[in-house]
Parts: C-alpha cells; structure tokens; sequence
C-alpha cells in the first residue's frame, strides 16, 4: 500500500474516528474510493471540509466542494495541500 | 388503460419512444430503449424463475441499468426492493431474509461484500450483475448473470405479468422494535399518487425532471413514473455526487431542470453552502419538497431567488405515499411553519383522539388516512399492520379503512392542516423517518451497555441530531467509538447517534420512566452553550 503523507493521515484519523465508524485502520488506503457506497453524506462532507478548515487553518471555499475533492484521502489531502500553499502565499504576499 | 406502472414506460414508449428518458453521467436513454432494456431484463428473470408475486432486490449505484432492471423486475410481475447502498451488511442481509427475495441485481464490485455478507451460504438464487459479466468464484454464491446474457435476451414486448393489486415495489424504514420493517406499495397504491401528481403539477414531456433521492427514499417514485406518464426526462444524480449540494444546484442549473423534488435538509445546503445565489435558475417551473419541516427563512430566500416557480410542500409517510399538499402561494410574511396543507384528491384525512373519535375542529389530534394510496401493510408483520391499518368509523355509519400516521396535527381556521409533533418516538433526520426504539434497541445488545436513551435534538439544518445517553453495566468500560461501531454494523449512517454520552444514571419521572424531556433539554442547553464549530463536530 501506498504511505500516507501526514495531512492524509490526520484526514483519516478524522474519517475513522467521527464518520465511518465500523471501517478497519487497515481497510482505508489513499486511493481507496470514498464516495461510491454513499458511506458520506452531505452533513459528513461539511464537517471533514471543518474539520480540515480548523485543523489546517486553512479556509476552503464553496466552490471547492466538489466530488473529485472529496472521493479519496488522496484527493482530500491535494485539496488541504493546495490550500495550504495558497495561504503560505499570501501570507508572504502580506509581508 | 394503465393498471400497473411497468405499463407506464410501455404506452410512453409508443408515444415517445425516441425521446429521452434518463439522462446520468454523460450516458442517456430513450422511451424506446428503456422498455426494450427492460423487455429483455424481464426476460431474463423469468428465465431464472422469477414469477409472479417474487420480490428481487436491488443494491447498487444509480445507473441507467438500475432503472432498466426495476421496469424488468415489475414487468416479471415481481416487486422491487431498493436497499441503501450505505446499509451495512447486517442491515442488507436482514431485509433481503426478512421479505426473501428470488433474485437481487447488483454490481461487480460488491460481490466480495457479499460474501461478507452471507458466508458460506446462499440464501439468494440468482444474482445480476448489471456492470458486465458475473465474477467467477464464491461471490456469485447462487447463479450470477451477467449484463451480457441479458443483453441476448430478446428486447420484443413481453406482456406485463404483474396486476393492479400486485405489490410494485418494498421500502423498509426503521421500525420501533429493533428491526426494519417493509412498508408494501401495490401498483395501484404508486399508480393513484402519480396520476394525482402528474395533473396537479401539469408535468409534460417538456419537463426535465431532477431525481435526488435514492430508489430505497420514496421521492424517487415521483421522479421515476410521474416522469415517465409525462413522457418527460428525468436527470439522476449519480451516487457519487448526492453528498455534494452545491455540485448538484450546479448542475441542475446547467441542465436547466424544470422541476426540483428533494427534501429541505438538501435545499437548506444548497441556500447555506452552494452558492445557489449565484446560479440561473430561471428555467426551474416547479420546486416540491418534502420528508420534513423546511425552516421559513431559507424557503424565503429561495423563493425570493426563484420568483417565477411555483413551490409546494407534499406530506405523506411511506405508507400513504402523498396524502395532502400545500402550494406556497406567496411568501411567508412570517417565520410561521408552513403548513401541510388539504388532502389530495384521492384521499381523505381525519384527526381522532385517542378513542378513534374526531376532535372539533381546531384541537390537535393524530392524522388517519384514507384512500387509494394508502400501503397494503407491512411485510410479514400482520399484528404491526394491525396496529396502525384500522377500520375506523370516521362519521356515524360511515367507516373507512385508515391509516394511522402518528403525527399529531391540528386544523386550521383557512382549513390547511398544521403539523404539530409526535407523541411517540419517532424523529426526522436528513429527510429520513427514524424510530428513536429502533436504535436502543441496538444500543441494548451492546454487552457493556446496562440502558440507553435516545434523543432527537433538533436541528435547524438537518431535522434532528441523534444523541445517545449510556449508563455502561457496573464494573464495564466502554467508550464513545466503540459503540459508534456497534451501531454502525447495524443501523444506517444516518441512523448512528453522533453525541454519545456516558452517565452513571439517568433522570427519572415521579411514575419511574426515564425522563427525557429533562435529557432532552440538557442537550439542548449544552449546544446553545457550545461555540458553533463545537456543535457542527458533533453532527
């Protein structure tokens, strides 16, 4: 299996612990599809999209709550990353 | 003369048979090809014995072959068995035990949940696989068909074995005692609602018509048959997208949808979350919702967003399928709930007290049903059917077969019926109908749980949280994962209480019985306290 980096493990720490419940460490992979069974609702993609938001100290607008951010740990840690790196900017821009 | 609802999609056909029928993910299909699909699917099951009176269930993905297969399944004369996608095994291994179905139409990639699911046994004959050919090995368990043997099947029209009186379809919803119980809907049950709908609304093949409900959620039976009567085109929104509001307003905008059915707890996230301010929504004719209370302020706002749509609230349990309606005219003034509304047309409503008798107008009693599409019972359970499906004698000497919804409402002055509560313990989350028992129930067969209480805390974005309040067995320790966990391998998602509280003892009244309003309010009491990032981490 592919090693997690550590935005996507916190991610999964997060998912196992608040939202999947009965889903095994082992069984959750960075690839692993998270959007296909229904396994996430609505309320479920807002409160990961907080939770990363609080952990990260980022800010994730509207406009990037779209399925392909959100179908794997891969890709929920590209979204986190991405806007890490724009914050890292701007806060360089600022000074 | 239509008498049963795979007919529906055969006289459409004739009509239209190159307009399309269901457009999803990029992939369409016409009137014409639907019924030959479905022609051959019916085929198939027949060949494999399915007869008559079978129920087949269905545990997959929205896809155009989903639909393709509940036509067939109908059209073979058996009734369809949606099941949650999200339903864990137990869950799914219950209901296709509890209604025993001859058949179940699934996908490739849950053949290995299905042998999690039934090891070492086959308690289902045939099983399809709508996404190519059947996996080889123990997945299959009983005879696994693949789409490219249905797709030799031949696509000629095959005379619908199904009668009016026929169930057409199962839903299970969460059932008091521990169990989920299927409410059963005949053809004529499903046929009288579309029929009401299809002229109420005036849906024609011009509409295009968006499906956000799953096929277990009982919306979906609008989108599907009230679409296909009208010859119109119905847009499903792939499985992977339903968690996705503002995904969703976006595209539905961009598809220019004519006509909205989806609960509020959706279009709440669409106004809060999905930037549907920013959207064109001047080709949306018709917006009905329905499955729970909408907050005024937000149906305000999307009234105020989308001034040339006519908006309308449906009230119906499974049971009744849509018994009264209430078309939002203007917009509310005040922050008053809006309310249920008049019986349709083919159904009569009455509010009785507690000795069946009707209460004067104006004083809050529980709604009884009547009418053609009121269910034929519950699966299997004639003490529960008993207890609900009454003959009650509604004017002297006249008596009616009702149901009894257990929603307590009260006439009022203009006539309209307002939903006032519940008595027992049964709250809405999400759109969703959740029996407060059904999870202690769960809770109970936790070896380290000694009594559990349940709560619905409400909420002004999904109906209710679920609040679970746990005195642990003397000398056990068990924390808040752990029978998150064990609630999970039971119960839906929805269904799993997301605040777990652990006490030594609960409250109770001067009679002995567990004090919940006191529970209740403390809960209440702790999220107004909390800060709001506290509360939204415990939904």
């Amino acid at each position: 299996m592919t090693e997690l980096t550590t935005t996507e493990r916190t991610i999964r720490d997060f998912l196992l612990k608040e939202l999947l419940y009965d889903k095994q460490l082992s069984d959750l992979g960075p690839e692993d599809m998270l959007l296909n069974d229904g396994l996430l609702d609505s309320i479920g993609i807002l409160q990961t999209v907080t939770f990363c938001e609080q952990t990260f100290e980022i800010a994730i607008p509207d406009d990037e709550l779209l399925p392909e951010h959100f179908e794997s740990l891969r890709a929920i840690g590209q979204l986190v990353d991405r806007r890490l790196a724009d914050a890292h900017v701007l806060g360089r821009q600022a000074q | 003369m239509i008498h049963c609802l795979p007919q529906i999609l055969t006289e459409t056909a004739e009509r239209h048979a190159s307009h399309p029928a269901l457009v999803l993910n990029g992939h369409s299909i016409t009137y014409g090809e639907l019924e030959s699909e479905s022609n051959r699917f019916a085929r198939s099951l027949l060949h494999h014995g399915v007869t008559r009176g079978d129920r087949v269930a269905l545990w997959l993905p929205k896809s155009i072959q989903a639909v393709v297969a509940i036509y067939g399944i109908m059209k073979a004369g058996a009734a369809y068995v949606p099941i949650d996608l999200a339903a864990p095994a137990a869950r799914m291994a219950y209901i296709t035990r509890d209604c025993k179905v001859a058949g179940l139409v699934t996908v490739k990639d849950r053949a290995n949940a299905l042998d999690a699911t039934f090891p070492g046994e086959r308690p289902i004959k045939s099983i399809w696989f709508v996404d190519g050919s059947s996996p080889s090995g123990p997945a299959s368990h009983g005879t696994g068909i693949g789409w490219e043997t249905v797709a030799a099947e031949p696509n000629h029209s095959i005379e619908c074995r199904a009668r009016e009186d026929d169930l057409a379809y199962i839903l299970y919803t969460s059932g008091s005692t521990g169990t989920p119980k299927g409410v059963m809907l005949s053809h004529r049950n499903a046929l009288s609602f579309v029929n009401w709908a299809v002229q109420t609304f005036a849906i024609s093949n011009e509409d295009r018509l968006a499906n956000h409900a799953p096929f277990h959620f009982d919306l979906s039976v609008f989108d599907l048959y009230a679409g296909a009567l009208a010859g119109a085109t119905v847009f499903p929104v792939p499985t992977h997208m339903a968690a996705f509001p503002a995904a969703i307003a976006r595209q539905w905008s961009a598809q220019r949808l004519t006509v909205w059915y989806t609960t509020p707890s959706t279009l709440v996230l669409m106004i809060t979350r999905g930037g549907l301010a920013s959207l064109d929504l001047s080709a949306l004719r018709l917006l009905l919702f329905a499955g729970e209370v909408f907050p005024v302020k937000y149906l305000r706002t999307l009234m105020q967003l989308a001034p040339q749509t006519r908006f309308a609230n449906l009230y119906g349990p499974t049971e009744t399928n849509v018994c009264t309606w209430y078309e939002v005219s203007s917009i509310p003034a005040d922050d008053t709930p809006v309310p249920i509304g008049r019986p349709c047309s083919n159904c009569d409503v009455f509010i009785l007290d507690e000795k069946l008798k009707p209460v004067a107008d104006g004083e809050i009693g529980e709604l009884w049903v009547s009418g053609s599409t009121v269910m034929q019972g519950y699966w299997g359970r004639p003490e529960r059917t008993g207890q609900t499906l009454k003959d009650v004698e509604v004017r002297p000497g006249l008596t009616v077969r009702a149901y009894n919804t257990g929603d307590l409402v009260r006439k009022r002055n203009d006539g309209n019926l307002e939903f006032v509560g519940r008595r027992d313990h049964q709250i809405k989350t999400r759109g969703y109908r959740v029996e407060l028992g059904e999870i202690e129930s769960v809770l109970h067969n936790h070896p380290a749980v000694d009594e559990a209480v349940v709560l619905g805390i409400p909420d002004e974005t999904i109906g209710h949280r679920l609040a679970a309040v746990i005195v642990p067995k003397q000398n056990m320790r068990v924390g808040k994962a752990a029978i998150q966990q064990h609630c999970a391998a039971a119960l839906p998602r929805y269904m799993v209480p997301a605040v777990i509280e652990f006490r030594s003892e609960l409250p109770r009244t001067s009679s002995g019985k567990v004090d919940r309003q006191t529970l209740a309010g403390l809960f209440c009491a702790d999220s107004q306290l909390s800060a709001p990032e506290e509360v939204w981490q415990e939904v």
